[in-house]
């Protein structure tokens, strides 16, 4: 009989004040993909950025497919110096209202590129489903989380919940 | 390291049909909640819509979705919960529409945001998938869930849900 696949949490953090930037780090290599669920609060409507391994060269890229409630459309950008989340489904400064969940492949290997794929909801605002690349062949070993932007003002609120957990591929 | 994602309970539609898929007394010790569904109606049409609940509510939800029908996507906002789409008894036979929502914090004391897939595909020209944003404005925390077609229909025999917790 073939293993069961696992899912375990790695790690997890609850705010219960502000902060500029939320870090994991240390992420072990010992599983096959990453999934992140963010529950953000914001200052005010800010978006959700990332850097992988605290790399601000600009080697992140991405494609947004959004539904406003009205519109449907997409955007792309390309060598920017910090990977984005968020367009339309922001967190606000409302606890509860908002929601991502990002599944990260492959995260650990050395020889390809990293590419993620991300469901950003807020049902007042938008829809996001987005792809991710971070142009590097190096392992994934930490996560930071900034609203806004990594240089901007805006802090995480209380009440922001991010958890990470490792996917553990079945074997025979 | 301990498994975190736990089987809460499954539904399997028998040969008689089901007017509505419950889950209840959902317990309240995991963080998230995954409801995963594989189901069709006996409606006359294509497609139907599926009616969500929350602790036997269907009021105080709010959506915003894209929409992809095999010829163009668009977006739309809605209150009904409404929000998902099943091939019903004129789409291809055997052929099962699926449906996946994620509740983080489900025992929190904060509104409810989730996130919300559903698909309806069938060998025919126009089938519908959609990515939602969800919102229950209720700050209970989330014991029961009911899943329903929007008519009064029935889920098919095969018909399947499967209630994840998550740790």
């Amino acid at each position: 009989m073939a293993k069961t696949a696992t899912y375990s949490l790695i790690a997890s953090t609850t705010l219960t004040g502000t902060s500029a930037q939320i870090d994991f780090n240390s992420i072990p290599g010992t599983f096959t993909d990453l999934v992140m669920v963010i529950r953000g609060v914001s200052n005010s409507n800010d978006n959700i950025f990332y850097r992988f391994n605290g790399s601000s060269s600009a080697i992140y890229s991405r494609t947004d497919l959004y539904g406003t409630g009205t519109t449907a459309a997409s955007i792309r950008a390309t060598s920017q110096t910090q990977g984005r989340l968020t367009n339309y489904g922001y967190p606000s400064s409302t606890a509860g209202e908002q929601n991502t969940i990002w599944h990260i492949m492959d995260y650990a290997n050395t020889t390809t590129y990293k590419t993620s794929l991300c469901r950003s909801n807020r049902a007042s605002s938008g829809v996001d489903a987005m792809v991710n690349l971070f142009s590097s062949t190096s392992a994934i070993t930490s996560i930071s989380l900034a609203t806004n932007t990594f240089t901007g003002t805006a802090n995480w609120q209380s009440g922001t919940t991010v958890k990470l957990y490792g996917i553990q591929a079945g074997s025979n | 390291m301990a498994l975190q994602l736990y089987k809460i309970a499954t539904v399997e539609v028998g040969s008689a049909g089901a007017s509505s898929i419950d889950f209840t007394s959902i317990p309240q010790g995991y963080t998230d909640l995954k409801l995963v569904l594989s189901g069709r109606t006996n409606k006359a049409q294509p497609q139907e819509n599926i009616q969500l609940y929350f602790n036997t509510s269907n009021s105080n939800f709010s959506f915003k979705m894209i929409i992809g029908d095999g010829s163009a996507a668009a977006s739309y906002g809605t209150s009904n919960s409404q929000v998902a789409d099943v091939p019903a008894s004129t789409m291809t036979a055997n052929t099962f529409g699926n449906m996946e929502i994620y509740i983080p914090n489900y025992a929190g004391s904060n509104n409810k945001s989730f996130s919300l897939d559903s698909v309806d595909e069938g060998n025919q020209t126009t089938v519908y998938s959609y990515l939602t944003a969800g919102l229950w404005s209720q700050t209970a925390a989330i014991t029961g869930i009911k899943i329903a077609p929007a008519g009064a229909n029935n889920f098919v025999q095969y018909s399947t849900a499967i209630l994840y917790g998550i740790l």
